[in-house]
């Protein structure tokens, strides 16, 4: 256990040294050295009565729900809608050149797209976030569920098993390999719209302490708030690992890759 | 080998270019010769908010008074100081238009020093203030209280102009705990929008917007912000590092000396300003004819510019006095 | 090659005609979503968006537009030297983590906590690190787009039937020649699909980092210049800036996935 934690880490410490002596010398202020940075998080934000202050309660808390409520909303949008594309594919064709086209444009630049379609507030940020997140999901799960083998779906249709019975034995864990790399791109991609979704528009969360802090023009503000993106992107994606584990053991022992 | 058709038209293509960008090579050898007055440099990158702020500027170009004086100036159009900060701070970006409050924001927080090397553009009443919709509640400063206010940036002049007037009114601006009001950063381009829907209660705007918004909307003017205690206050001026100011000294002056005609021209003949806005921005023509101005100051003055110093001082925008007199350097004629 | 070639030419009629009624399909989806759009501005439904028609008119001027052009090109430009790199540098790296799983232990920490780094938080960094504007946009182009294809290469070396490699392994060879022979060409498409997935995020930086920063070009930097009009008719310019977005992201995918359709026909028959 703490042999392989160890070998896990070790490299953190290592690159963490080499940025504090790296930024000291060179003494540039666009570059505050990790230390200020952390003593400016603890300032900030871990410095409350019970470690966190009122400025993290009141920003982090929102940036959460929103980022997880998005994804949630964008892991069934996606899935859903890219299972039936990738399983029909008149379909797919109505609505494949849509789909590219949507995936194309920047979503920092639909932000004044939606602040005109949508309430400003919630309503924006989760049309924001899922719009820019929704797409490797699609795409991978289109992708996913339209080359399953075709040895097994015949096969499946030769012993009459039912539609539902199909989609949830053979076509979803044959498609999950597919569809969890598109979700392992959206989890990151997810923090950086949430932030992106909070820049305009937006009272609090993540974002807006970035947006205060670089009209601000405090530097060490805002590597404070890229460290806090990282450290919960880290998070993140350790709880999506997991999950994934989870999921695809069925799926990897069958093809003795565990 | 074996060229087809395209082959051998891209050949002939790489010739052209490598002909053109040989003769091009050469007309820059003039330019040098051209540079008989020692600058020390004889093309500017110069940053610019694309607005009424920076007409002078492409007054200048236009009429040729960069080139009188053996400049050759590009521009960029950007969203704020801060994002070319360091494009400034690497030297790839010589001169750059921003207002007093973000540049004396960036110099309290030492990340750069600038110095301001002219002035550009400064409040006038009719053309800044908080406005609210047709039927809102809303019809006194006071009655903003517990209410959203959208403006362009969150430690800008909008909201630098707009606290006094609730100070008066008895209302405790951010960063005050009360929460009296809630600024909200809204892009221009859903000012209008953002009013309409009622995402947010007013919106402090800058004209042509503010007649678009009585125009279209039926919106009224809340308060004048460039009245009262923010009257005439400077808004925009001309800023480079203190690094470039030291090692340019004779292009610095003679930026100035090309700016001052412009400046004087924009200061006394409106129209000229109003005709080449459309050439530079998106405002139409007719809406530029109509627009509310503010002024172009001719002289660069530290006693106006550190009433905006002493204003964000007392605002908690910086946490210690500037004097901005240490930041000027004037016009060496 | 000699597939298309020995096909009998009532084969041949017949897949011509799948395309057209695919390509029919493609067109009436299209057709639709503009519809719905014009009609819900018609009757008022959206009353800040421009109408669909409106938007259209103003892309197609954009054409026309030189000063649009030479943004475009910018921009294209950026995102064709950025995304060459991204693969040069994300494939090998992929096919390393992938292949040897205790470099992979080792560098997961530091990676998974750069990747959900926004590319956007690191633009003032990228500009004063890198001297000319293009190169700092080349920078931040690479580190976004590099991740969906190291991932892609990660999953898909991962997913190599193991079969097949121990089969090579108990013929004697070597594993960098196992990789070459096996966890490539079988990885092949999922590392497409993430240069595709990549092609797009290239374009997407590129016009946020001009957007954001201004700069000397780039359809980010006419989309500044777009938001100085007033409400609706700054908002037509934007629309239509976004649609050619869309559009040049529409036409890159047509051309990777055709190529993809090419290389990997196997998996797609």
């Amino acid at each position: 256990m703490i042999r392989t934690i160890v070998k896990r880490l070790w490299l953190v410490p290592v690159v963490l040294v080499a940025w504090e002596l790296a930024t000291t010398a060179a003494a540039n202020p666009f570059f505050p050295p990790p230390m200020l940075i952390a003593s400016r998080m603890y300032e900030m934000w871990f410095s409350g009565p019970f470690l966190l202050t009122e400025e993290a309660v009141d920003n982090f808390g929102p940036s959460l729900v929103r980022v997880v409520g998005s994804w949630g909303a964008a892991v069934v949008l996606g899935v859903g809608l890219g299972v039936a594309l990738g399983r029909t594919a008149w379909l797919a064709d109505y609505i494949d050149p849509l789909v590219e086209f949507g995936r194309a444009v920047p979503p920092p630049a639909m932000l004044p797209v939606f602040l005109v379609l949508f309430q400003m507030g919630t309503q924006v940020q989760v049309a924001t976030i899922v719009f820019g997140i929704i797409w490797p999901i699609l795409l991978n799960s289109i992708d996913g569920a339209r080359n399953v083998d075709h040895l097994q779906t015949d096969t499946a249709t030769v012993f009459g098993l039912p539609r539902h019975l199909r989609l949830f034995r053979i076509i979803l864990p044959a498609a999950s390999p597919k569809i969890f790399a598109g979700l392992r791109l959206s989890v990151s991609l997810a923090l950086i719209l949430m932030v992106i979704s909070e820049l305009k528009g937006s009272t609090d969360g993540i974002g807006y302490l970035l947006s205060v802090a670089s009209s601000n023009a405090d530097m060490p503000a805002i590597w404070a708030g890229v460290v806090v993106l990282g450290v919960l992107g880290y998070a993140f994606n350790s709880l999506f690992l997991l999950a994934e584990r989870r999921v695809l053991t069925w799926h990897r022992g069958a093809r003795g890759t565990a | 080998m074996r060229f087809g058709a395209q082959g051998r038209t891209a050949m002939i293509g790489l010739v052209v270019t490598l002909v053109i960008t040989g003769c091009s090579s050469s007309d820059g050898k003039t330019t040098e010769d051209a540079n008989a007055n020692g600058l020390e440099k004889t093309s500017l990158l110069i940053g610019q908010y694309p607005g009424a702020d920076s007409a002078p500027l492409f007054i200048a170009i236009e009429r040729g008074f960069f080139k009188e004086q053996g400049l050759t100036v590009k521009t960029e159009a950007i969203q704020a100081p801060q994002a070319v900060l360091p494009k400034l701070a690497n030297g790839s970006m010589d001169v750059v238009l921003g207002s007093y409050a973000t540049i004396l924001t960036i110099q309290s927080q030492k990340v750069e020093k600038f110095k301001y090397i002219a002035d550009s553009y400064q409040g006038a009443a009719g053309g800044f203030g908080v406005m609210v919709g047709k039927d809102s509640p809303i019809k006194t400063v006071a009655d903003l209280k517990g209410k959203k206010i959208g403006v362009n940036s969150l430690a800008g002049l909008g909201v630098l102009t707009m606290n006094p007037h609730l100070k008066i009114s008895g209302l405790k601006p951010p960063p005050d705990p009360s929460k009296d009001v809630t600024y909200v950063e809204v892009p221009t381009t859903n000012w209008l929008s953002a009013l309409e829907k009622g995402d947010v209660d007013a919106v402090w705007m800058t004209d042509p917007y503010v007649s678009e918004a009585k125009n279209k909307l039926g919106a009224t003017m809340l308060v004048d912000t460039m009245s009262g205690p923010t009257e005439a206050l400077p808004i925009t001026g001309w800023a480079a590092t203190e690094k470039w100011v030291a090692t340019n000294p004779k292009t610095m002056a003679a930026f100035q000396r090309a700016m001052a005609k412009a400046q004087n021209i924009a200061a006394t003949d409106r129209s000229a300003v109003t005709k080449i806005l459309p050439t530079f921005t998106k405002i139409p023509a007719d809406t530029a004819a109509t627009i509310n101005l503010g002024a172009y100051p001719t002289t660069l003055s530290a006693q106006r510019i550190q009433r905006v110093a002493d204003l964000m001082h007392e605002y908690g925008f910086i946490k210690e006095k500037i004097d901005v007199a240490s930041m000027i350097v004037s016009s060496q004629g | 090659m000699t597939a298309t070639t020995t096909l009998a030419r009532g084969e041949r009629l017949h897949l011509s005609r799948a395309r057209l009624g695919k390509l029919v399909r493609h067109v009436i989806g299209v057709a639709a979503f503009l519809l719905l759009w014009e009609l819900a501005g018609r009757t008022g439904l959206l009353t800040w968006l421009p109408t669909a028609s409106a938007s259209l008119a103003r892309a197609v001027g954009l054409a026309f537009d030189p000063a649009f052009l030479g943004d475009l090109l910018s921009t294209l430009t950026a995102a064709a030297i950025g995304l060459p790199l991204a693969v040069l540098v994300a494939v090998p790296l992929g096919l390393l983590l992938g292949t040897v799983p205790v470099v992979e232990e080792m560098t997961r920490a530091i990676v998974e906590f750069l990747r959900p780094i926004p590319s956007v938080a690191l633009i003032p960094l990228a500009l004063f690190a890198f001297q000319p504007e293009i190169n700092a946009k080349v920078a931040l182009i690479v580190y976004a787009s590099a991740w969906p294809i190291l991932i892609n290469t990660l999953y898909g070396v991962r997913d190599v039937d193991p079969v097949a490699t121990e089969t090579l392994r108990s013929f004697g060879f070597g594993r960098g020649s196992v990789i070459m022979r096996v966890s490539l060409p079988s990885a092949a498409p999922f590392i497409f699909t993430g240069i595709r997935l990549a092609a797009s995020i290239t374009l997407i930086l590129a016009i946020s980092v001009e957007y954001f920063v201004g700069g000397a070009g780039g359809i980010g930097a006419f989309l500044i210049q777009a938001s100085t009009g007033i409400g609706a008719d700054a908002m037509v310019d934007v629309i239509a800036t976004l649609m050619w977005a869309g559009a040049v992201g529409l036409a890159v995918n047509t051309v990777l996935l055709r190529a993809e359709r090419r290389l990997f026909r196997w998996r797609f028959s």
